[in-house]
């Protein structure tokens, strides 16, 4: 005769502890004429049972209390831990900026020099450095994106305390997505000092970043 | 590969800024993977209904691994502290209670190493007061006096199922209880406890047969 398993003969006595939902037949046609696994079975759905007669515990009314201060306390310093990064964050971009006025200073500064000085080829016509200066961004509106974003960044982390909303979420998102965008241009500036497209595209994230910023802002305190 | 990062970044942000849904269903009905996302993205309301849910379960799993309900209920803290702690991180790849139970086994795996290092607890509701490490209930069950007795008499049989737990190696200790504690399936135990479903099979049956003369001795007295 071929008995059971160990495996099946378990999974009979389950299914009987739990109410015999599902007893499987072939299982169930052998218990019938086998007395060593029908004990067997019995057995097993003896001690099923009185495990399962052991009553739960009752979480005690302090309990979820407990939970859920430890677990604003987590959060709180969750906060603190993540507001030191974004302070570095924001250092970072501090430099990040400054490294950009300075290369884009020192280009105008090349640039002013070259128009200063009189040449013949500046009197046979519009000169190529000249388009390339007026398309590339002034240091005055780098200047000045930079020093809005220093505000709106002040005022927005002044306020980090408050938990953040999706929008704001999303919102910041969106800076860090720029700052990656930006960091990348500034990279590749650093080594093509003349690179009149990654100035733009600096000056453009920084003008984003303001903007986005600014609509962060303004959702946060309205 | 940036621009892919990026699309991935921004359908994230899409798809936790639709669990801000105001139509969405109310909390009490929503699936634990949704509140856990939404815990994620900045709810307490969620995560407080994941408390709700959770918390018996999860102090009943750490209650019949460590047999001390005070330790039981700072272990049970611990987890939903880790949710916390991880909640920015989750992704709904599994069930939420392998999710769970998985974090438990591990803060209960800590803490049995930091009892094996530490002089042993004496539980007040635990059986007899001397040598507990060395205490067989099969030797004291025939015995009136034995303490045993007297705690079976009071119809303990939640701390006679514990006793008789003790007596388990740890991993079918742990199989055992989230099979016929928790009402885990056998893929859901192999999961949270990192090993083969054949294997975690074999662990339920092993505990129940080794669980069988302890627990038909303490229940002749029920």
């Amino acid at each position: 005769m071929h008995h059971p398993t160990k495996r099946q003969l378990f999974a009979y006595a389950e299914s009987l502890a739990a109410g015999g939902v599902s007893i499987p037949a072939d299982t169930a046609r052998h218990l019938a004429g086998c007395e060593g696994c029908a004990s067997e079975v019995r057995g097993m759905r003896d001690s099923l049972e009185f495990v399962g007669s052991a009553p739960e515990l009752e979480p005690s009314p302090e309990l979820t209390g407990q939970i859920l201060a430890a677990a604003r306390s987590e959060r709180i310093g969750m906060d603190t831990r993540r507001s030191g990064v974004r302070v570095l964050g924001l250092c970072a971009k501090g430099l990040a900026c400054a490294a950009t006025l300075l290369v884009m200073a020192g280009l105008s500064f090349r640039v002013a020099l070259h128009e200063s000085a009189p040449s013949t080829a500046s009197l046979a016509g519009p000169p190529v450095v000249h388009r390339t200066v007026a398309s590339r961004p002034s240091p005055e509106d780098i200047r000045k994106a930079t020093a809005d974003l220093e505000v709106l960044a002040g005022a927005l982390y002044a306020r980090s305390e408050e938990p953040l909303t999706p929008a704001a979420w999303q919102h910041r998102r969106a800076v860090n997505m720029l700052n990656a965008d930006m960091s990348a241009a500034l990279a590749f500036l650093k080594h093509n000092p003349g690179s009149v497209r990654a100035s733009r595209v600096v000056n453009s994230c920084l003008k984003r970043q303001v903007d986005t910023m600014k609509m962060a802002y303004v959702e946060q305190t309205s | 590969m940036a621009e892919g990062t990026r699309k991935t970044l921004r359908n994230q942000v899409a798809g936790r800024l639709r669990l801000f849904d105001p139509d969405a269903l109310p909390v009490r009905e929503r699936s634990d993977e949704t509140l856990m996302l939404e815990h994620g993205a900045g709810s307490e309301e969620a995560f407080e209904e994941l408390v709700r849910r959770h918390q018996r379960g999860v102090l009943n799993y750490t209650y019949r691994m460590v047999q001390n309900r005070q330790i039981a209920e700072e272990l049970t803290q611990e987890v939903f502290v880790a949710l916390v702690k991880n909640g920015a991180r989750y992704r709904p790849t599994a069930k939420f209670t392998t999710y769970l139970y998985t974090i438990a086994s591990n803060i209960v795996s800590k803490e049995w190493t930091r009892r094996k290092r530490r002089p042993r607890f004496v539980s007040l509701s635990q059986w007899g007061k001397r040598g507990e490490d060395e205490f067989n209930p099969e030797e004291h069950v025939g015995d009136d006096r034995a303490s045993v007795l007297a705690s079976f008499q009071r119809g303990e049989v939640s701390e006679a199922v514990n006793t008789a737990l003790r007596e388990l190696p740890d991993h079918q200790r742990e199989a055992f209880v989230l099979r016929r504690f928790q009402d885990l399936s056998y893929e859901e135990i192999a999961q949270v406890t990192n090993a083969p479903i054949g294997t975690a099979k074999s662990r339920v049956v092993r505990a129940e047969r080794a669980l069988r003369p302890l627990l038909s001795r303490f229940r002749e007295y029920v």
